[in-house]
């Protein structure tokens, strides 16, 4: 092979390369139907355009209590009961989608159990304003909580480029044992 | 316009000798001229053969780039009940098949029919909660049931929660639930599908990924186990 000919094939597949490269930089459409993540941390309010929201603190258990109604539930892993309060900003609003992210890059969406929408922060209206506590459940191994960050969106599909409530949960793995009950306990979501 | 009138052509004159000009001398047998072997033909100093495996290795390794060549497709496979059925999201084990006369509050019969459930053990192989999807088992044969049906709905046992949110990497007893319509013989045994799904991860151009119905996992042949009497 003569030396041109080399050049011409490595110049062929310097360009390949530039192209597959310079292509993989623009928007794909994983990037333009991710939400738009607006962060926070535990204590202080999210201020998303439409919600605010504030983590108030975290309990683990193996059993949930359901306000009205028996028995105690039990899990595969662990109930992660975060209490939070929630105000809307401009129009009434649900928030239909909880979901936590470990480190590890799993993804543990919210409990639906039955009877759980009726009291927790997922099947309240939230009134423009008007602030309520409540508490949103979300079931996975408590060993996993360091580093997780918790996730909350208005919708639960069509979340293309919505505001995405993003609060890392800060909890260390020697806290473990000190947040965890024999049944977790909430109160029903209700206006402050 | 002139009609073309093509100039008629003089008749060969004789020869000397008697043999017309241009016409060869008769031998017996026409004269050809000798094809080369297919194997002996060469395109710019190389064999056909040659040429034909070198674009074959460039299209391969073109296409391995791009996920390379499908496989073809296997036979569907037969499993029975109690053995875990690879359908790429999930991992299904076909417990057993029950047929009862309501699931209340969650599931009430038409007048006069029964319920048929599907008693599975659903572990979520992804690392991301979903919800059961509803096509993942379907029923073949089964009178009063369209094959193209899916569940009317599903509920897991633990407390009777409605299309319930599956954790990763945990089995959880989840039924799919059909309506058996009035004056149906209760069959004996059901014919079912697991529909398999595949993960389309991200191509070397773009990042997306999803999971996307694939084809059956495995066939199954249950016994029916009738808790209406």
């Amino acid at each position: 092979m003569t030396a041109r000919k080399l050049v011409n094939v490595v110049l062929v597949a310097v360009v390949l390369v530039a192209i597959v490269g310079l292509y993989r930089l623009t928007p794909t459409r994983k990037d333009i139907q991710q939400p738009v993540a607006v962060k926070g941390v535990i204590g202080k309010p999210v201020k998303t355009p439409r919600f605010e929201l504030t983590v108030e603190g975290v309990q683990l258990s193996k059993k949930l209590r359901v306000p009205r109604t028996t028995p105690d539930r039990d899990t595969l892993s662990d109930f992660v009961v975060v209490s939070a309060v929630v105000k809307a900003t401009r129009e009434p609003i649900h928030l239909q989608k909880v979901e936590i992210r470990t480190s590890d890059g799993i993804t543990y969406l919210g409990a639906n159990r039955s009877g759980l929408k009726q009291v927790d922060l997922t099947g309240f209206e939230f009134a423009p304003d008007i602030p309520a506590r409540g508490s949103f459940v979300v079931e996975m191994p408590a060993d996993q909580l360091p580093g997780a960050i918790l996730l909350v969106t208005e919708r639960s599909i069509f979340t293309a480029l919505e505001p995405q409530a993003t609060v890392p949960l800060g909890v260390e793995k020697d806290q473990l044992d000190a947040l965890r009950k024999d049944v977790a306990i909430f109160t029903t979501a209700s206006d402050l | 316009m002139t009609p073309f009138n093509p100039i008629p052509r003089p008749p060969a004159l004789p020869l000397p000798g008697g043999y017309a000009a241009g016409v060869q001398e008769p031998t017996g047998k026409v004269d050809r001229e000798e094809l080369p072997e297919l194997q002996d033909i060469k395109v710019r100093g190389r064999s056909l053969r040659t040429w034909v495996i070198s674009a074959g290795v460039v299209l391969l390794v073109i296409s391995a780039a791009f996920g390379g060549l499908e496989k073809a497709a296997d036979e569907t496979p037969q499993v029975g009940a109690g053995t875990a059925i690879d359908a790429g999201q999930f991992e299904v084990t076909i417990e057993r098949v029950v047929v009862v006369t309501d699931l209340k509050p969650l599931f009430t019969p038409d007048d006069g029919g029964v319920l048929l459930a599907v008693v599975t053990t659903m572990k979520l192989t992804d690392d991301t909660g979903v919800t059961p999807p509803r096509d993942l088992i379907r029923l073949i044969d089964v009178p009063g049931v369209k094959a193209t049906e899916g569940a009317l709905g599903t509920t897991n046992q633990r407390d009777q929660t409605p299309n319930p949110v599956l954790t990763p990497d945990r089995g959880e007893i989840v039924a799919y639930v059909w309506k058996l319509p009035k004056a149906t013989d209760l069959p004996k045994e059901v014919k079912l599908t697991v529909q398999g799904y595949k993960h389309v991860d991200e191509s070397v151009l773009d990042h997306y990924e999803k999971w996307n119905t694939d084809k059956i996992a495995a066939e199954s042949t249950v016994t029916v186990k009738d808790n209406t009497k």
